[in-house]
């Protein structure tokens, strides 16, 4: 054990706190100047979590109200038969914008927002550790965002459904760019999510209080660590699907073009193996607020903590193993579809495990029927219902009867409005005392409440019966002899009743939620966990040692003593913003990570990004190249003051503990978030090495197709060949570079680095110019359009670390870079010898597998 | 320091069950989408089917490997790495209890593979 956990154990028991009061003058003012967000235009650079996750919250809520007046518009166009109030066309937009708004724009960034805002609270950091990628996240949503909704307004918006199957969506069947909108509208959307990702995972790991150990770890950061690393995993799945729509509607390489070697289904596959994911997506993180608030309302422990930590574990890799439900009527051999259908049912037994820890909970306590608790048990009732209509669609023979009818859609408002809309009403009533002077009305939120699960229930469980007597889902009107008239009228009822209670909550919100002053009504619920300790924007005066999963249950004194300075880090010794960096199990406190502030290019950055999408979406190319660039340029600016280097030896956080305040290697949390992106991006190989396969199989006996000729292996021998001593130079740079500890590095690290990157290029142009001698073109079939892809997003990497390899010369140019100060020749050195493994897998999968099978 | 907590080692030991439940499902659904397309599944071993005999057998593997690992983490939680520290003493249950929950997924997930034709599609 080392010397700093023997302190953790021992300080709190004995009362032995770190650091001793009174505090020196001056201390608490320091601490105030340094996390104190910008004043005028400057405002909007602001990056402390507590200021960008309501930002970002509050963003998220408007995309759920603009979305709720879509489906409004769909109501009241359904509430009597043969209705003409919209046509057919604008019906299509608005049921597509609907969907993909609620899951792209409200949901995820929903629960992701949440995560931003709470996480640093829960664990006692004073912010989240890249506090510029939220930042950065937040914009490019909120730009990019509004800019996609505003497509609806000009007859614009995608209507291919949120799930956009080709060959419907693709260039034959939806010219012009609605489609497009789609595709490249929700780029930012996932560049969003996974940087927001890579945050929560690296926050949740390494930023927490001393002493908060895994088996301390609140419930919701638990939910958190597996959303985000779903997220992971999930994201990249969608993201190539996206781009391979985008590649065959641009440039006709026919991945889904059945009569070109293509296949639908390849879409149906990557789309869901996304699609399923993101339901539990949004559901992890809103069984974790009802998780955190359930024990608060009952005030007793959450009962099962283990089994529950056992439930989200399971949840999280069973949901991969549910995207076929989703296609259980495509003609799919009975035998594989039977294999998801056992998948499906099993991940019931992990949701059940939560459902009983909830319900043993409010057993064990004394509930308090408050406006939080009376959404909780909102959200118990719906989603268990939506849970069991999920057992039903799981059955094959059942799915096949009631595939694409109301009953569909029934369940799945019932499991996503249930299991993440009542959390998130929940979450709303229970935390906004921890981020505004007062809290909401107990009395209008009764009425909120009561209004939104009546309406819910009179608008939803009517569409079961819809559905089971044979209405479609996303028909646009119905004649009136088919029955359908009255069950569609009272569902319209109930959705304007949904509108009434949203509509009274944003008054209580008006009239009660004033943010930003650093005033709080105070622990309003007697919650037992971090967030309710008195704090401002340097969130807690200092860092406490946690003994417990309820630290303010079961720690006495411990607001005060926090409050007073007497626990770690009562200051800002590096003179900048910083906090503690734990390890991932223990968290026993290794170094002070030193965190940059409020940024221009932060914001430009993602202004730019967005932009950059939205161009190639209106065929602005030349501008959004430009935007392309710009994002770039922002995104080094912005980078070039975070990796400052030891600007102090130690940092003396308290009872004698003295911390590195800079660290690198695998120990960093700049590495750990490079390891994440990496995983993300050998998801995404993965994947496409997943839709080379898929093609295969869907063209047994013609891979490649007869015309083609595979190119020599000398091709591919050179291009690994190449690949390898690129990373072959880095790893010699790298050793250099150890060698030389303060005074700058040598020229031999420059020259490996710029000798590095013509190997690098090297290696990708002799791969694709091995390819297009033999005549392969991308456009004619399959084969060329997915080995020309595998080429193309090698040459991605190569272009990213080209980019990275010239701003880690600058750094050297600039004295920025040593033997010490090389976080960021790591993170290039990582994302290198990757690019590298990746480019030798991709050669040998296309030089090798067709000699293999032929 | 992470490196000495055995952060990677540990979380993947406790997700070992989890693991060889996906691996599972992947492995037999590939097998058997293979199986289908290449028309090998009219193929006999021991007068039984050779798709539904190696689905079979590759279940009773991954059985075999989800009950190693609840043994392990309930009788040699040292063996594993989760003695000592009361965190890592947290884990050994929470890799038991995963492994449990995983083999009657797989069991499940297997179990068709005794009553539903392999290639018959969807519809019919």
């Amino acid at each position: 054990m080392t010397q700093t956990d023997n302190r953790t154990e021992r300080a709190a028991p004995d009362r032995e706190l770190p650091n001793s009061t009174p505090r020196p003058e001056g201390e608490l003012e320091e601490l105030e100047r340094v996390w104190k967000p910008p004043s005028g235009w400057n405002y909007i650079t602001v990056v402390n979590n507590t200021y960008i996750g309501v930002f970002y919250v509050g963003t998220a809520f408007l995309f759920f109200i603009l979305a709720g007046v879509l489906a409004l518009i769909m109501r009241t166009q359904l509430a009597v038969p043969e209705n003409d109030l919209v046509g057919e066309d604008l019906y299509n937009q608005l049921f597509t914008m609907h969907g993909t708004i609620m899951m792209f724009l409200f949901a995820v960034p929903a629960v992701e927002a949440m995560g931003v805002y709470l996480l640093p609270n829960m664990q006692a950091a004073r912010d989240l550790p890249f506090p510029r990628l939220s930042a950065y996240a937040f914009w490019a949503y909120f730009v990019g965002g509004l800019v996609f909704f505003s497509s609806i307004f000009f007859g614009l918006a995608p209507k291919g459904g949120w799930f956009m199957y080709p060959p419907l969506t693709s260039y034959e069947f939806s010219p012009g760019i609605n489609a497009d909108f789609w595709l490249l509208g929700i780029g930012f959307i996932e560049i969003s999510a996974i940087a927001g990702a890579i945050e929560i995972i690296v926050g949740v790991l390494r930023t927490r209080a001393p002493g908060q150990s895994l088996d301390k770890l609140p419930i919701y950061a638990w939910t958190m660590l597996i959303f985000a690393g779903m997220i992971v995993f999930a994201f990249p799945a969608v993201i190539l699907a996206t781009a391979l729509l985008e590649l065959e509607r641009a440039f006709q390489w026919p991945f889904f073009v059945a009569e070109k070697g293509g296949s639908p289904l390849l879409w149906q596959h990557l789309f869901w193996f996304f699609g399923h994911p993101e339901v539990y997506i949004i559901f992890l993180p809103a069984a974790g607020f009802v998780s955190m608030i359930i024990p608060t309302v009952a005030q007793t422990p959450l009962v099962a903590y283990r089994l529950v930590v056992v439930a989200l574990l399971a949840t999280g890799f069973f949901s991969f193993g549910l995207w076929v439900h989703h296609m259980f009527t495509t003609g799919l051999p009975q035998l594989s579809l039977s294999f998801f259908s056992a998948a499906s049912m099993a991940v019931s037994i992990p949701s059940g495990i939560q459902v009983f820890a909830w319900i043993a909970t409010l057993a064990a306590g004394r509930i308090r029927l408050n406006t939080p608790a009376l959404f909780v048990l909102g959200f118990l009732f719906t989603f268990v219902l939506g849970g069991l209509t999920g057992v039903m669609v799981a059955m094959v023979p059942f799915d096949w009867q009631v595939h694409d009818t109301y009953f569909v859609v029934a369940h799945f408002h019932y499991v996503l409005f249930g299991g993440m809309v009542f959390p998130l009403f929940a979450a709303f009533y229970y935390w906004i005392p921890t981020a505004s002077a007062r809290p909401l009305s107990e009395r209008l939120g009764r009425w909120v409440f009561g209004l939104i699960f009546i309406g819910f229930n009179t608008a939803f469980f009517p569409m079961h019966i819809t559905g089971l007597i044979g209405m479609p889902r996303r028909v646009y009107t119905y004649p009136a002899e088919l029955g359908w008239n009255t069950l569609n009228m009272i569902s319209t009822v109930g959705a304007f009743m949904i509108a009434a209670g949203v509509l009274l909550f944003l008054v209580d919100l008006i009239r009660n939620f004033r943010p930003f002053t650093n005033k709080s009504p105070g622990n309003v619920w007697n919650a037992g966990t971090l967030e309710w300790l008195p704090s401002g924007n340097y969130q807690t005066r200092s860092i406490p040692i946690v003994t417990s999963r309820e630290p303010l249950w079961d720690q006495p004194n411990l607001p005060e003593d926090v409050e007073a300075g007497r626990y770690f880090l009562p200051g800002a010794p590096t003179g900048g913003r910083e906090t503690i960096v734990t390890s991932p199990i223990n968290a026993t406190p290794q170094y002070v990570v030193q965190m940059p502030g409020p940024s221009w290019p932060t914001v430009l950055a993602a202004v730019f990004t967005a932009a950059f999408f939205l161009g190639l979406t209106v065929k602005l190319v030349i501008p959004a190249v430009i935007c392309g660039l710009l994002a770039i340029a922002m995104v080094m600016l912005w980078l070039w003051d975070t990796d400052p280097g030891p600007t102090v030896d130690q940092v003396d956080i308290g009872g004698g503990l003295r911390l590195p305040a800079y660290v690198t290697g695998p120990s960093s949390h700049s590495w750990w978030a490079m390891v994440v992106l990496i995983l993300v991006g050998g998801t995404l190989f993965t994947t496409l090495i997943f839709s080379y396969f898929f093609l295969w199989t869907v063209n047994p006996g013609a891979w490649p197709p007869g015309s083609v000729e595979l190119p020599s292996l000398g091709w591919p021998a050179v291009a690994a060949a190449l690949y390898a001593s690129s990373s072959g130079a880095i790893w010699l740079a790298s050793g250099f570079l150890k060698r030389r500890k303060r005074n700058g590095p040598w020229w031999s690290v420059r020259l490996l680095l710029l000798v590095a990157f013509p190997l690098m290029a090297g290696g990708l142009a002799v791969d694709l110019f091995g390819q297009w001698q033999t005549g392969l073109r991308p456009e004619e079939h399959s084969y060329g359009a997915v080995v020309y892809t595998v080429i193309g997003v090698q040459g991605l990497y190569v272009v990213a670390l080209t980019l990275m390899a010239f701003y880690t010369i600058a750094r050297s140019l600039a004295g920025m870079l040593d033997g010490v100060r090389r976080v960021t020749f790591d993170n290039t050195m990582l994302f290198w010898h990757y690019m590298t493994a990746q480019g030798l897998v991709g050669l040998a999968v296309i030089h090798f597998f067709p000699r293999l099978i032929g | 320091m992470p490196m000495r907590e055995r952060f990677v080692t540990r979380i993947l030991l406790m997700t070992a069950g989890l693991i060889i439940w996906a691996a599972h499902l992947g492995f037999v659904y590939g097998l058997n989408a293979l199986a289908c397309t290449f028309d090998f599944a009219r193929l006999e071993l021991f007068g039984m089917a050779l798709n539904t005999l190696t689905i079979g057998v590759v279940t009773l593997i991954a059985l075999g490997a989800e009950l190693l690992v609840l043994s392990f983490a309930v009788a040699g939680r040292g063996a594993m790495g989760f003695g000592g520290e009361e965190q890592l003493r947290f884990m050994g249950p929470i890799t038991a209890t995963l492994a449990g929950l995983s083999a009657v997924a797989v069991l499940w997930q297997g179990l068709p593979v005794l009553v539903v034709p392999a290639c018959t599609g969807a519809g019919g």
